[in-house]
């Protein structure tokens, strides 16, 4: 399938030199004296007064070279290994962040519980088409310390691989302990990680401490990081789509320049998340129609530019609950990033912006996610494919019900939801005249009582237990 | 038209320069300050606030608006004095320690003083000891703290109990809001208020100052 191309190649190379221009003239401010000594050495113009690191093309173009174009996503289980690199299958992730969650039963808004966790993992678990995740934030527990406290839950409660935000570069050491109990050494973490990190460069173009300790840790052992920028249209950023599209590259190099100065090959992924100040109220959305158009812009313009994996938003809304307003939210931008090249489109199960996680529209989106894989997926035109043999055999006034060529073609050719209703008003008024959400909750329930993660072994247990325990 | 009704349609349009100009000019005409204040400055802002509400106008626009505002405030704050004209009130205003973000804050910084207030805005990061310092320099009646990060929220308490310390908590109303922030929270930690959201945190801020005229 030919990939979407919202930008011209004159654009593309505006965008780019645009870019660069401004890590050479504007640069970022970056309060570790670390990180700007260690940039001066590579080449970048240095003010430690004013903290100003500015970035000359030749620096940029040299360190985006080092950054690897095929990056290993690992899972506990290989059968779920993501392989992120250009030309490569598109995957999905969950939002990952939220503390704020839609209770199964209820369906009201509460704060996050460390067995939504357990849930959230489950769930991920069974569903399809969610190749990674992120989870719930809980507020049931130890607030400085929760990024460490789940990660034995959701390596206890699935296969799958998962990103994790760590509140410290000590903290990334002690997750890269907890990940080496399950993979066994260094080297077989640093080739299949089983979790990648998420930290953050501040807008307008500021790097500060932790973050970088983040990424030189995680760089250390070979743990991916999806470096995020989170550029608000009118906030932080420039109002305009082209604008903010701009400053959000600019912020995404940037910190994936670093990283890679910090540790040559290092494996990064481009993750911009723009956003759009509300004029009414302050609130940054992130669902806005338009960002559709920059996620597809940017996914283009890495693609023909350094061509390194990209994470874009997705499967997002800023509707406060799974309803309709949520799904054309989400549908919108997740299909043009995807369409555009894209690795990853992430953000399945989210609501309210990046705050809240819903398992109702978790289960909604494995099928919006099956719909996109579908389309990308796209139809294969061949002699076989055209049914010209089955249109000579079955002629005018003919069926084709149960021709071979039916036969050979009808399960694979159309995506079948599970949660969809079809068939007749009748018999889906007999059954019960559910929509969508209520399937969706049904699916759920019967994947949280029915499924079972296959387990980590004793011992794995054991010495995840006791590295908690030595937190307090 | 009278140089009163100019202010307001320059205070409306947002245009600073001019409102500051127009501000000295009323004062050379000899138009009383209180006259000034009343009906050149807070009149066109109570006017941007209505259509800010009714949606008919939007943040950007009522920032401008409530910058030409603040320069024309200026120009008549050293003269509110000998005007018997008392100060609606002095804001010092951060994003707690530890913590970088700054747009919400700053949001809430404009609006603020749009509103007529003096704002001392103190930035990113600011210490418990910054926040009681510049309580004691600006004589202020109100401190906002801002938070986006539950890592960072319990600096909102310690700045609490540092001002309690410095004994500044009878004269000074704290407010508190950002992403992670709840009413749940402020109640927890003895905060007088909390807003989800710029324009509730401006009401709330004037609440908070009143409730602190009438009691003091």
């Amino acid at each position: 399938m030919n990939t979407f191309k919202i930008l011209s190649e004159q654009e593309v190379q505006k965008l780019h030199s645009a870019a660069l221009n401004i890590l050479n003239t504007i640069g970022l401010r970056i309060d570790s004296e670390k990180a700007r000594k260690m940039l001066a050495e590579a080449g970048a113009k240095v003010n430690h007064e004013t903290m100003i690191v500015r970035f000359p093309p030749n620096l940029v173009d040299e360190a985006m070279q080092k950054a690897p174009q095929r990056v290993i996503y690992g899972a506990r289980n290989p059968k779920y290994d993501l392989v992120l690199e250009p030309g490569g299958d598109t995957y999905c992730r969950t939002l990952s962040g939220a503390e704020g969650y839609i209770d199964l039963e209820t369906g009201k808004y509460r704060l996050a519980k460390m067995s939504d966790v357990k849930d959230w993992a489950i769930l991920v678990d069974a569903l399809e088409n969610i190749n990674y995740f992120g989870l719930p934030y809980p507020s049931d527990v130890d607030a400085d310390t929760r990024d460490l406290r789940m990660m034995p839950v959701a390596l206890e409660n699935t296969e799958k691989h998962f990103i994790f935000q760590p509140y410290s570069g000590e903290h990334v050491e002690l997750m890269v302990e907890m990940a080496l109990a399950v993979m066994g050494t260094k080297e077989e973490l640093k080739k299949r990680p089983i979790f990648n990190t998420l930290t953050s460069i501040l807008t307008p173009l500021q790097l500060i401490e932790y973050a970088f300790d983040v990424i030189c840790a995680a760089g250390k052992y070979g743990i991916p990081v999806e470096l995020n920028t989170m550029a608000i249209a009118g906030g932080t950023a420039p109002v305009t789509v082209a604008g903010l599209t701009l400053l959000s590259h600019t912020e995404a190099l940037a910190g994936i320049v670093i990283a890679e100065i910090a540790n040559p090959g290092a494996p990064m992924v481009y993750r911009p998340l723009p956003m759009v100040m509300d004029m009414s109220s302050g609130v940054a959305l992130e669902a806005v129609v338009e960002n559709a158009m920059v996620a597809a812009a940017q996914a283009q313009l890495v693609r023909e530019t350094y061509n390194i994996p990209t994470n874009l938003f997705g499967q997002v809304a800023d509707a406060f609950t799974s309803d309709g307003q949520s799904m054309i939210e989400r549908v919108f931008n997740a299909l043009l990033p995807a369409l555009a090249g894209a690795n990853i489109v992430s953000g399945a199960g989210g609501l309210e912006h990046c705050y809240t996680l819903d398992p109702v529209q978790l289960v909604i989106d494995d099928e919006i996610v099956g719909m996109t894989k579908r389309i990308l997926r796209g139809f294969e035109i061949n002699d076989d494919t055209l049914g010209l043999d089955a249109l000579a055999r079955v002629g005018p006034g003919g069926n084709f019900l149960s021709d071979e060529h039916t036969l050979k073609y009808f399960k694979t050719e159309y995506y079948r939801p599970r949660i969809f209703n079809r068939g007749t008003r009748e018999i889906w008024q007999s059954k019960g005249g559910k929509d969508l959400n209520e399937n969706a909750k049904e699916r759920a329930k019967t994947i949280l009582r029915e499924h079972k993660p296959v387990p980590l072994a004793d011992d794995v247990v054991k010495e995840l237990d006791s590295i908690i325990k030595r937190l307090g | 038209m009278s140089i009163l009704d100019e202010m307001n349609t320059s205070v409306i349009e947002g245009d600073r320069d001019k409102v500051e100009e127009l501000t000295r000019q009323a004062l050379d005409q000899g138009v009383e300050v209180k006259t000034i204040l009343s009906q050149g400055l807070i009149a066109p802002m109570d006017v941007v606030g209505q259509r800010f509400e009714s949606g008919e106008l939007f943040i950007p626009e009522m920032i401008v608006a409530g910058e030409a505002m603040a320069r024309g405030l200026n120009v008549l704050r050293p003269l509110f004095k000998e005007s018997g004209i008392k100060p609606q009130g002095t804001v010092v205003i951060g994003t707690v320690e530890g913590d970088r973000h700054s747009i919400g804050k700053s949001l809430v910084s404009m609006m603020l003083e749009g509103a007529g207030l003096k704002i001392t805005d103190l930035g990113e990061d600011v210490s418990p000891e910054q926040f009681v310092n510049s309580v004691k320099q600006e004589e202020a009646q109100l401190v906002g703290m801002s938070a986006l990060l539950t890592t960072t929220m319990p600096a909102m308490k310690a700045t609490i109990e540092a001002l309690k310390e410095a004994g500044l908590l009878d004269k000074v109303k704290t407010l508190i809001g950002g992403a992670p922030v709840t009413q749940e929270y402020a109640d927890k930690i003895g905060a007088d208020g909390y807003a989800p959201d710029a324009a509730t945190g401006v009401k709330k801020a004037k609440e908070l100052l009143q409730a602190l005229a009438a009691s003091g």
